[in-house]
């Protein structure tokens, strides 16, 4: 299972890195992969996962997250 | 800042330094976070002063200490501004000297107040553990039989300590210390305090100068994201290559010296230069590392690699000028290689003559050859050199320039021989028409000059650029250029409204001179080059120096040039390997030579003299060599540098004197054994309150 979001505050290698790292503390989550150009988040899931608790998460560090189209 | 808000208890407004943040991006997602959760009334968190203010409603009672913490949490390193943290390290540097020098005036009141036991432990700390650096150091030549300024203060202030725990009683009946030797207690802690508050003074000048620019190294992104060769790759700022892209955005500091390939933007430049007015750059304009890009988004290309970038080389000109040791100190210390022998020897000497001639007790004659070194210490030596310094480069940074070392400028007042490069240094390399001349055209000047101006506006040529000035000048409207080829130090051509236009020098005039052709009609521009120094300037140089002029202008102009100002030794034609040539032969011939350039392209001559003088702007240092680099007013300063190399060196010499001159007279009293320590107090207090009113003097 996949997810996929826009964080649009992306800018650097370093909002890759907070946002890798936060997401590595989610047991559910298996893989993150962080693209800076089209400042989105995929997210491999090993278990069900609403996006809210993702989303919630990364507020937390001062990114939003939007749904992608 | 605002200080009243900080000082006043109603509003609450918070500064941090905070670190860690990598781009624009960091300092907006900082002011997310906190926004949501403190609810504060203003934020601001800047990037590239690495620094967030929050202001806070007055109800609130959030801790600095949250928010550090919150911060944090999201991967950054807060604290408390550090402004007030380096005003207490300033501070933190004066304290064992400024302790050191009121303890040591308490002494004579402890001893009056019967407290000899409590004086004696604070006179041993002060000699022997605040000293401890000068004993160290002084032991360690002494072995090999080597003096310095050290050996001096360290064997003073320790035979003070001796001669002051010297029993009276052992002292003889006619003791000439009536009882007093425990008063040359202070008069080591004198010596020390002394020379802690003047190596303190030292290190203050050495931390003004670097200042500014350490502060700037902390703004820099250590890693930036790059694109080479079509990768995308993160690197350090250090290992950037030629070719390196990179993109700036708002806010953002370029961290290396680029040209600008897309966007354009106003960059300030006064991290680096001072200089706060925001300069407009396009693509293709070069920008420096260390400036703020102000408004656009722009994307640089890396043109040289760190190690020659404006910001290391800055740094590497203020790290050379620390480590580099003032020759006076040198030739102090050939002074004290000197003196420290003799004053032993006369020590010995008296030593010996009280016992065995005057028959004196062991004690006596020891108490007395101590004295004689005691007294000999000039301690306010320590004091002779540092004040000067730190007033001469203040001085200097306020009329606009800037020198490498204290030596070189020293240096500048002793050399002769002073040769100017002529174009853009002694000229201003601004040409003003003179006169146009029709061969076999019949266009009006206003119609020429509109045609030229059109291509020239295209090169940067001192020479077109004074072109286009002229036309801007009459209002005049150019055209589009198409085809515009430039040779450089031959010409240009253009297409202007369908009409071929071509500018060459015009090689048969011995003036400089243009051959404008229109189509088919040629025309000729006569210019003459403004000067930027008066007669009255050269008269007061030389005065003081032998000028010499080298150019590489023809003979012709180069001649009228230096009749103008009044100068009879030039040198025309010169390309720069053969202007090297001229100031080496110059150095065989009449010794040391001073050169004054623009320091680009003559970096040559510049390094091969033996004080080169630069007359660049500061933005452009990374291209410029130069040993007193002139960054405001030009080459008009060179009197203000005469002055303040001849000034701040005579002062040195007469601290020097004085520093020595109460002490070495005291001497003989020493050896008569007449000395007491209101005498030895009296020769210190004069020769250092003479010495620092003398450094205080104007300059």
């Amino acid at each position: 299972m996949e997810i996929s979001f826009n964080v649009p505050e992306i800018s650097c290698g370093h909002c890759k890195e907070t946002i890798e790292n936060t997401l590595s503390t989610v047991s559910q989550i298996s893989e993150t992969n962080v693209d800076i150009e089209s400042k989105s988040v995929n997210v491999k899931l090993s278990e069900e996962l609403d996006i809210k608790v993702l989303a919630d998460l990364l507020d937390e560090q001062g990114y939003t997250v939007e749904q992608q189209n | 800042m605002n200080k009243a808000t900080q000082l006043s208890n109603k509003t609450n407004t918070l500064s941090f330094d905070v670190e860690g943040m990598t781009c624009a991006a960091c300092a907006a997602r900082i002011e997310r976070v906190l926004n949501k959760n403190f609810t504060p009334e203003e934020i601001t968190v800047s990037f590239p002063l690495k620094t967030a203010k929050i202001k806070l409603s007055d109800e609130t009672d959030i801790s600095s200490e949250e928010i550090v913490k919150k911060i944090n949490s999201i991967g950054y390193q807060a604290s408390l501004e550090k402004k007030e943290e380096v005003k207490r390290g300033n501070l933190f540097d004066w304290i064992i000297p400024i302790i050191s020098l009121g303890l040591t005036l308490a002494l004579r009141f402890l001893f009056e107040a019967n407290l000899d036991s409590v004086a004696y432990v604070i006179g041993f700390i002060i000699v022997l553990i605040f000293g401890k650096s000068f004993h160290i150091s002084a032991f360690k030549k002494i072995k090999f039989l080597d003096f310095n300024m050290d050996t001096l203060i360290s064997i003073g202030s320790l035979s003070s300590l001796i001669i002051s725990v010297l029993p009276n009683e052992l002292l003889g009946s006619g003791n000439t210390f009536n009882g007093e030797s425990k008063m040359f207690l202070d008069t080591g802690a004198f010596i020390i305090s002394f020379i802690l508050i003047g190596k303190t003074i030292e290190e203050k000048v050495i931390d003004d100068a670097v200042q500014s620019t350490s502060s700037l190294k902390s703004r820099i992104p250590k890693k930036i994201l790059i694109t080479r060769n079509g990768e995308k790759i993160e690197s350090e700022i250090e290992n950037l290559i030629e070719g390196d892209l990179f993109s700036v955005t708002v806010g953002e500091i370029i961290p290396t010296d680029g040209y600008i390939v897309n966007g354009s933007t106003n960059v300030d430049e006064s991290l680096l230069t001072g200089e706060s007015i925001p300069i407009a750059k396009h693509a293709g304009d070069s920008v420096i590392g260390g400036s703020i890009n102000l408004e656009g988004l722009i994307e640089v290309k890396v043109d040289s690699d760190y190690t020659n970038s404006t910001y290391n080389i800055i740094e590497e000109l203020i790290e050379s000028a620390q480590t580099s040791k003032p020759k006076i100190q040198k030739s102090l210390d050939k002074v004290t290689q000197f003196f420290v022998p003799t004053v032993i020897g006369i020590s010995l000497f008296t030593f010996f003559y009280k016992l065995i001639i005057n028959n004196q007790t062991i004690f006596d004659s020891l108490a007395v050859a101590i004295s004689v070194l005691v007294i000999a210490c000039p301690c306010a030596l320590g004091l002779a050199t540092p004040i000067v310094i730190y007033k001469s480069s203040q001085l200097s940074k306020n009329r606009g320039f800037i020198f490498k070392s204290f030596d070189l400028l020293q240096r500048f007042s002793d050399i002769k021989s002073l040769v100017f490069d002529k174009t853009g240094t002694l000229s201003t390399g601004v040409f003003t028409i003179d006169s146009i001349t029709n061969i076999d055209g019949n266009k009006s000047e206003t119609e020429i000059l509109k045609y030229v101006a059109s291509v020239e506006v295209h090169s940067k040529h001192p020479i077109a650029r004074s072109l286009v000035y002229a036309a801007e000048k009459k209002d005049i409207e150019f055209f589009d250029a198409k085809d515009v080829k430039e040779v450089p130090g031959l010409g240009i051509s253009g297409v202007v409204e369908g009409i071929n236009v071509q500018v060459q020098k015009n090689n048969q005039s011995a003036s400089t001179s243009l051959e404008v052709k229109i189509n088919n009609e040629t025309y000729l521009i006569n210019l003459k080059e403004e000067s930027s120094v008066s007669i009255d300037f050269v008269k007061e140089i030389k005065k003081e120096k032998d000028i010499f002029i080298l150019s590489g202008d023809k003979e012709e102009s180069v001649k009228r040039f230096a009749e103008n100002i009044e100068i009879s030794n030039y040198y025309s034609d010169k390309t720069p390997e053969e202007k090297l040539d001229i100031i080496k032969t110059l150095q065989q011939e009449v010794g040391p030579v001073i050169y004054v350039g623009d320091g680009i392209n003559d970096s040559p001559s510049i390094k091969q003299s033996d004080v080169g003088v630069s007359t660049s702007t500061s933005s452009q240092i990374a291209q410029v060599t130069g040993d007193i680099l002139i960054n405001r007013g030009g080459i008009e300063k060179i009197t203000d540098v005469i002055q303040l190399s001849k000034n701040s060196k005579n002062r040195i010499y007469q601290n020097l004197f004085l520093a020595f001159i109460y002490n070495s007279l005291m001497i003989p009293i020493a050896v008569a054994g007449l000395i007491t320590p209101q005498l030895a107090a009296l020769a210190m207090a004069l020769s250092s309150i003479s010495v620092v009113l003398n450094s205080n003097r104007k300059l």
